[in-house]
């Protein structure tokens, strides 16, 4: 049985079904990506892995534990399991950087202050942002703002990674920059979900792509380079501003190392 | 200008100052009662579609389109009417805390809609109950967004608060009518205490900014 395996999603606005039966699978440590044109509900289906999206039906599998995604006291749970960082970041603007990523440890998991700022720390000199720890949201940069929001993830300690559009907002030369940190990220076991529309970055990073199209998963492409190997997601992601079998980025793994 | 003599006032300065520690006790007490029950309305028509978020929305309504001194005048005859028997500093009190609720709430009701959507949902997710997200998250942003405007709602309830004078309250105020009636010099005691109630405005000013430039400090 897979490490994460979410089935049989289906997502009803009235009438209309958002997602359809939607599903996917991954190991521990691997990058997922989610592709698809807009309103294919590719967004949809990551906010239903945190509880918030209410789902008609669906359930989601983390290391043999399986949640009915559709029961009332789900969000609970999946909000226990997965963090999200969120498109616009969403780093409270009123606190330090230290106390964006302290907050949650200490006042939901009532960890000391000492113990957490002493972890967040240490995070934060780890993603490069050492001397940022006291200043306020406002002065960062757009990348350095998300390399906050993952750290705040992070605290959490999170079983599963959920990311928005992560590199929608940044630098095409800070877009490498994150593609790193998160395979850095796998590399150590954090399972990663992203909804992404930078096919350099997607066939790059992930070891597997979900096609989404109308609510449905429409292709699953499996390891590294597999957006070269099926049709579908080739063609959509060549027709996405990205080449399914380049690696620009530099991200792939060297094979001969 | 020979008709002015300062002498009655000087020798009375120390009773006079006496009433601004009345004046800055009563809006004091009432801006921090009312911003209490202003942090309640305004969660309430935030948090409420219907009839919870119309009370709400009335209150303010009701309270801010009729005149301060009314609504003084009706804590203060309509409390021992109940059977309450409060004395006039707390009629006043209760009456200049009602009406600062109202506006306190419509101020803070605009600051909580100004903070980012987002933010909701990072609190939801992060684990935090409504009240843990109200409470470091919301309250906390809008307070600091609506500082300028809560400043200067103080600043207006610490020169409204003259109205106590009327319900015999020693206040400032209360304190010039009494020298003014005992002394006969009230051009004279006025202008003393128009030029008291400028300074007092003018620390305040300095007060609020030095309190706002610690709280940046402090994240």
């Amino acid at each position: 049985m897979p490490y994460i395996d979410v089935r049989d999603v289906c997502v009803r606005h009235g009438k209309n079904e958002t997602l359809r039966q939607a599903g996917f699978d991954a190991e521990r440590g691997e990058i997922v990506s989610f592709i698809g044109p807009s309103g294919s509900g590719k967004t949809t289906f990551l906010r239903t892995l945190i509880g918030l999206q209410p789902v008609w039906r669906g359930q989601m599998g983390v290391d043999g534990r399986i949640v009915d995604m559709a029961a009332p006291a789900s969000a609970r749970i999946l909000r226990e399991q997965a963090a999200i960082v969120f498109q616009q970041y969403g780093l409270f603007g009123h606190m330090s950087v230290l106390r964006n990523l302290t907050l949650a440890p200490t006042v939901v998991a009532k960890r000391s202050r000492r113990d957490a700022e002493h972890e967040a720390r240490a995070l934060l000199e780890r993603l490069g942002l050492a001397n940022k720890a006291d200043v306020l949201p406002a002065d960062l940069s757009g990348g350095q703002k998300q390399r906050v929001a993952i750290a705040r993830a992070l605290m959490l300690r999170p079983t599963l990674l959920l990311l928005d559009e992560p590199t929608s907002a940044l630098d095409p030369h800070k877009v490498r920059d994150v593609g790193v940190l998160l395979r850095d990220l796998a590399q150590d076991g954090m399972t990663i979900v992203q909804v992404s529309h930078a096919m350099n970055v997607v066939s790059s990073l992930s070891d597997r792509i979900v096609l989404l199209e109308d609510g449905q998963v429409r292709a699953v492409g499996k390891g590294r380079g597999c957006a070269a190997q099926l049709p579908d997601i080739a063609a959509f992601m060549n027709t996405h501003g990205g080449d399914a079998a380049a690696d620009p980025a530099g991200l792939r793994p060297d094979p001969d190392h | 200008m020979t008709g002015l003599d300062f002498h009655p006032v000087f020798t009375r300065l120390l009773f006079l100052l006496g009433g601004v520690g009345v004046t800055v006790l009563i809006a004091g007490l009432a801006f921090v009662f009312g911003l209490l029950l202003a942090v309640g309305l305004a969660v309430l028509r935030f948090e409420n579609q219907g009839t919870w978020r119309r009370l709400s929305r009335s209150y303010s309504t009701a309270l801010t389109n009729t005149p301060q001194l009314s609504q003084i005048f009706a804590v203060f005859y309509c409390l021992p009417l109940m059977g309450v028997m409060v004395s006039p500093f707390l009629s006043v009190v209760i009456g200049m805390t009602l009406n600062a609720a109202a506006y306190l709430a419509d101020i803070l009701g605009a600051g909580m809609a100004r903070v980012p959507a987002v933010y909701h949902e990072v609190a939801l997710t992060l684990g935090l109950n409504r009240r843990q997200t109200y409470l470091r998250v919301i309250l906390p942003y809008a307070g600091r967004t609506m500082f300028p405007a809560l400043a200067n709602h103080f600043q207006i309830m610490i020169l409204g608060s003259a109205m106590a004078s009327i319900f015999g309250v020693e206040d400032l105020t209360g304190r010039a009518y009494d020298i003014g009636s005992t002394t006969f010099r009230v051009l004279e005691v006025m202008l003393v205490t128009g030029g008291l109630y400028a300074l007092l405005s003018f620390a305040l000013t300095g007060v609020f900014s030095l309190f706002r430039r610690t709280m940046e400090r402090m994240v």
